[in-house]
């Protein structure tokens, strides 16, 4: 029985249970009303926008759903709008949890197969369907000899030439589009020399990063590849570190940014669309559309240029909806309905508006217009697939921070590729069963804490002691909610359960946090945060306090308020508009700088800069409460005091340092263990600012609890993850409440 | 004479570090407010003020389901918290039961736990009672806190206990003592440990991110940053958003303020 199946009977069950219960213990109430129809959930990422539309990237899909929706009357489609960014992200934790959708988008849905989740299409294939798909459309899907979905469109990446930088430099585009690697260089420098080192301008722009294989080509020009016929990772072939090093030679000549290492597709795509300073870039074929709508721009596509090896190395994927298992047929077939409707040839001629190539060749040549188009399909013809594992995910973020560092010089080429090579490889021998079972075994000690609460629940309302009943509704809230899960985790922490053996205990999981080098820079990056963020937030504060208890009247409110107001705002807003501060190509801080005339700075994109953007956003906010909790203190502070100091001829700042400042120490003791224990568990705007990156640079502690849960599904390295952090936190707490008691006698 | 250039010195700090602590949100308004076009100019051309922003959001976005849904969050959660915790906090203060101080010292304990450690676990756990994507997921977890516990019962230990001595007298039970005494007495601190619930509540991130997927079922913090993530470059629409955001709270603030501060001076007081 596996855990999915598992939890989806549970939820069944406990479903009409909670939906009674619920309503009587708070006032709204947001259950849905039940109806007849059937109820068909559809997840999807953003798609092109429709003639006349601004933001709304879901035209299509709901047009289409209400076109099916006619056709099948009795049924309802329910589209939830991913986003490219955590759509993976969350279809897994949907997954995992027995949320998913019925119909989902994407590659081959190698994680889900695997888990025995995924519905196979072969009884719903007609034989006009598989003559109709190309055959390599339909064999993506093909795994163990099973089909696992309705393939829809191909896409794939290119390279991106401006024809306009091309021709004011003087150079030629590359004839038929190919090039070798003599060639492409000699080119670059030509427009370097044209761009006359003006800053930001760049002849070549180069991004590595999660998901994005885009860049991947020029490492592979000189023959190197990610996996062998074996299915052994070999980044670290000679090969491949050619490759490697024939990009940080483009970068010691300054043929692309210095930091490219951090940068990301968005950027490299702002500096080459719409800021122009970039004159080459690689893009997936979204950018064709782009360049001709929104940043309209004289280019090319050409291949990418041929080392050694004479191939073209440009990558190829297929991406199409795949249905999920569910006990009754019914719905199924109608979700096979729905992949299958929305899949069709002529639902793929409107596949021009996304600039992908149609799987079925019912759909026609719809681009015999486009000449970009047509060179685009050339160029993919001859490319490579990408590497079909339900492990890569985690290898390829391996792969592209190592790309990262190695291109940031913070760890040398070949050390950082054997190093990738070592991990990717352990990742991809251990044949990993489903993570099934043992989750889902409750354990021993969780079950005593909630027979706990309820014996004593039952001893207070048989001893009818009023005090103690009323304790209880908050004790076990705590209990179920808190201590309940603290055990689990405890326990998730020691076992072993990725191998999918029961009841095997093990301190591996602390063995491999400690030896992550990911989780160590993330320790090293929340205690630097902690020691710097902390103290110069409970310093702000202790200064706009004084300076605020001086003023009087009006101006005394005014910047009370004015202090207070952005403390109210939260991390997610102010984080957003630090990232805008902070973006490379139009942020204000470089605006500003090039505006000055100085160089623009990486703020988020630099390794070593990167942190230090982060803890000025940590630094740079409002001191709220803990200025308003400084004010209350102050109140408290006899005035005599200062009115004898006041007789000795005691100036303001003598004052300041020798009466208020020691009489506040407790509340300062007690705004940095609370300020230490918050900061410890900096989050948010790692999150939202730089997802960690570039490299491993800005990794904190819970990013890395949260990654390795959610993103590599790696539940008891997150766990032993959590517990350090846990184990930390409460030395701090014990340490400082100790202080904090030393202080108090002193100040008897 | 001395006075009055201290008083120009601290007038001048005070500024500059307005500048740069409200500095960001500033910028955020100004973006909003300022035109697309004038911002996808290269350089951006600010001075063209517009609502074009605000109009494409509220046209595409869910802001205002979003808002709703965390609006009934932070509402749930508070007036929970405000019941639950006043009652557990009586309990402790004004309680002589056996075990009394070992349960108080378990739900300090409590509070050293960080929110991430129990993340994972709550999610199969609350997963497992078919309580993911829905607001209560996000709402049970949060309906005590021990925090709360913490500061109440702080302040109701300063309330002497011969008041509830002579109600009793007078026939009163417990839960009266606490319905007519503890309860309108603690309204102070209960004001400013509502409104702090209500702010966090509404700027809670992490968890609402990993239960919530349906959109319906956005808060306006998840929401948000999944405009991030779709409109990447459009940064005048997150800013947009980001007001959206932004102003309830600041209009809370506003509002309760006045009970805020008391709560806090007097909290401090005692």
């Amino acid at each position: 029985m596996s855990f999915f199946n598992e939890v989806r009977k549970m939820q069944r069950k406990q479903r009409t249970t909670w939906r009674l219960l619920l309503p009587i213990l708070l006032l709204v109430v947001f259950s849905q009303t039940a109806s007849a129809e059937m109820v068909l959930k559809i997840w999807d990422f953003p798609r092109w926008l429709e003639p006349g539309e601004k933001t709304d990237r879901f035209t299509w899909m709901n047009r289409k759903i209400a076109e099916f929706e006619k056709q099948n009357p009795g049924v309802r489609v329910e589209l939830t709008k991913l986003t490219w960014q955590r759509g993976h992200e969350k279809l897994k934790i949907a997954a995992i949890s027995g949320n998913n959708p019925d119909v989902a988008p994407g590659t081959v849905p190698l994680l889900y197969i695997r888990e025995n989740l995924i519905e196979p299409v072969d009884e719903y294939l007609t034989p006009e369907d598989r003559n109709d798909y190309f055959p390599g459309a339909i064999n993506a899907f093909k795994v163990k000899g099973k089909t696992y979905g309705w393939p829809w469109y191909m896409g794939g990446q290119l390279l991106y030439v401006n024809n306009e930088i091309f021709a004011s430099a003087g150079v030629a585009l590359p004839a038929e589009g190919r090039w070798t690697t003599e060639e492409f260089v000699s080119t670059l420098q030509q427009i370097k020399k044209y761009q006359n080192g003006q800053h930001g301008y760049y002849p070549l722009g180069v991004y590595f990063q999660k998901d994005e294989t885009a860049n991947l080509p020029f490492l592979m020009a000189f023959g190197g590849r990610l996996v062998n016929d074996e299915g052994r990772f070999c980044a670290d072939s000679e090969d491949f570190l050619r490759g490697l090093g024939w990009i940080n030679e483009l970068k010691k000549q300054q043929l692309i940014p210095t930091d490219s290492g951090g940068r990301t597709a968005n950027d490299i795509w702002t500096a080459f669309g719409r800021e122009r300073r970039v004159a080459v870039g690689a893009f997936g074929l979204w950018g064709i559309d782009a360049l001709k709508k929104k940043f309209p721009m004289n280019f090319s596509v050409v291949h990418f240029p041929t080392g050694t090896n004479g191939k073209n190395g440009a990558f190829l994927g297929t991406s199409g909806l795949y249905v999920f298992k569910h006990p009754d047929r019914e719905r199924v077939k109608m979700a096979m309905k729905l992949a299958k409707f929305l899949t069709s040839g002529d639902n793929q001629k409107d596949l021009l508006h996304y600039t992908q190539f149609p799987t079925r060749s019912s759909a026609g040549n719809i681009y015999a217009n486009d000449p970009h188009m047509t060179a685009a399909w050339k160029i993919l013809q001859e490319g490579q697939s990408t590497y079909a594992d339900s492990r890569w995910p985690q290898v390829d973020e391996e792969l592209q921070s190592s790309l990262q560092q190695a291109l940031l010089e913070k760890l040398p080429a070949d050390k950082a590729m054997q190093a990738v090579a070592e991990r990717a490889n352990r990742i991809l021998s251990v044949e990993s069963g489903s993570m099934k079972d043992d989750i889902n075994q409750s354990s021993l000690f969780a079950k005593i804490v909630a027979a706990i609460s309820v014996l004593a629940l039952i001893f207070a309302l048989i001893s009818r002691q009023a005090h103690l009943i009323m304790v209880i509704p908050a004790v076990s809230i705590t209990g179920l909610f808190l201590f309940y899960p603290l055990a689990d985790a405890l326990l998730l922490a020691f076992r072993d359960y990725r191998i999918g053996e029961v009841g095997g205990y093990t301190i591996e999981n602390f063995v491999r946090a400690i030896n992550d080098p990911k989780f160590v820079k993330a320790g090293w990056n929340t205690l630097i945060y902690s020691l710097v963020v902390v103290p110069a937030n409970v310093f702000t504060a202790l200064v706009v306090a004084s300076l605020i208890y001086g003023m009087k009247g009006w101006l005394k409110n005014f910047f009370r308020a004015a202090y207070y107001l952005p403390g109210v705002a939260s991390v997610v807003v102010l984080t957003m508009v630090w990232r805008w501060i902070f973006n490379t190509e139009v942020g204000l801080c470089n605006t500003t700088l090039r505006w000055l005339g100085m160089a623009p700075i990486g703020w988020l994109t630099d390794p070593d800069i990167a942190f230090w953007s982060v803890i000025i956003s940590g630094i740079l906010k409002s001191p709220g409460g803990s200025m308003l909790i400084y004010l209350a203190s102050m109140a408290n502070i006899p005035q005599s005091l200062y009115e004898s100091a006041d007789i000795e001829g005691a100036g303001p700042l003598r004052k300041w340092w020798h009466i208020t400042v020691p009489l506040l120490s407790g509340t300062t003791t007690f705004l940095m263990i609370t300020g230490a224990i918050a900061a410890l568990q900096v989050f948010a705007q790692v999150l939202m600012l730089t997802d960690g990156g570039p490299g491993i640079s800005t990794q904190v502690v819970v990013y890395r609890v949260y990654t390795s849960a959610f993103r590599d599904f790696d539940f008891g390295l997150s766990s032993a993850m959590a517990l350090i952090l846990f184990i930390a936190i409460m030395v701090i707490t014990i340490a400082q409440k100790y202080l904090a008691k030393q202080d108090v006698e002193y100040l008897a | 004479m001395n006075r009055h250039i201290a008083n120009q010195i601290s007038l001048f700090f005070l500024a500059v570090g307005l500048i740069l602590t409200g500095g960001p949100l500033v910028w955020m308004l100004i973006t909003a407010f300022t035109s697309p076009d004038a911002l996808a100019a290269t350089p951006p051309r600010y001075g063209e003020w517009s609502l074009e922003n605000f109009k494409v959001l509220l046209a595409a976005g869910n802001i205002a389901r979003w808002s709703i849904n965390s609006f009934v969050v932070s509402a749930a959660v508070t007036i929970a918290q405000t019941i639950f915790n006043a009652l557990a906090a009586f309990g402790f203060a004004a309680g002589r039961f056996k075990g009394r101080e070992a349960i108080f010292l378990v739900l300090l304990a409590a509070m050293m736990v960080p929110g991430q450690i129990v993340m994972l676990p709550l999610f199969l756990f609350m997963a497992k009672w078919g309580m993911i994507d829905s607001l209560w997921s996000v709402i049970l977890p949060a309906i005590a806190s021990p925090f709360g516990v913490y500061m109440v019962r702080q302040y109701m230990d300063s309330i002497p206990i011969q008041m509830s001595e002579a109600a009793q007298i007078d026939g009163a039970s417990h839960y009266q003592v606490f319905r007519h005494i503890y309860f309108p007495l603690s309204m102070p601190i209960l004001a400013t440990s509502g409104i702090f619930t209500f702010i966090t509540q509404w700027n809670a991130f992490l968890w609402p991110l990993i239960t919530l997927n349906s959109e319906r079922y956005y808060t306006l913090t998840v929401g948000l940053s999944t405009l991030q993530d779709q409109q990447m470059m459009d940064f005048g629409l997150l800013m947009a958003g980001a007001t959206l955001a932004a102003v309830p709270m600041v209009a809370v603030f506003m509002f309760f303020s006045r009970y805020m501060l008391e709560g806090m001076r007097k909290g401090a007081i005692q």
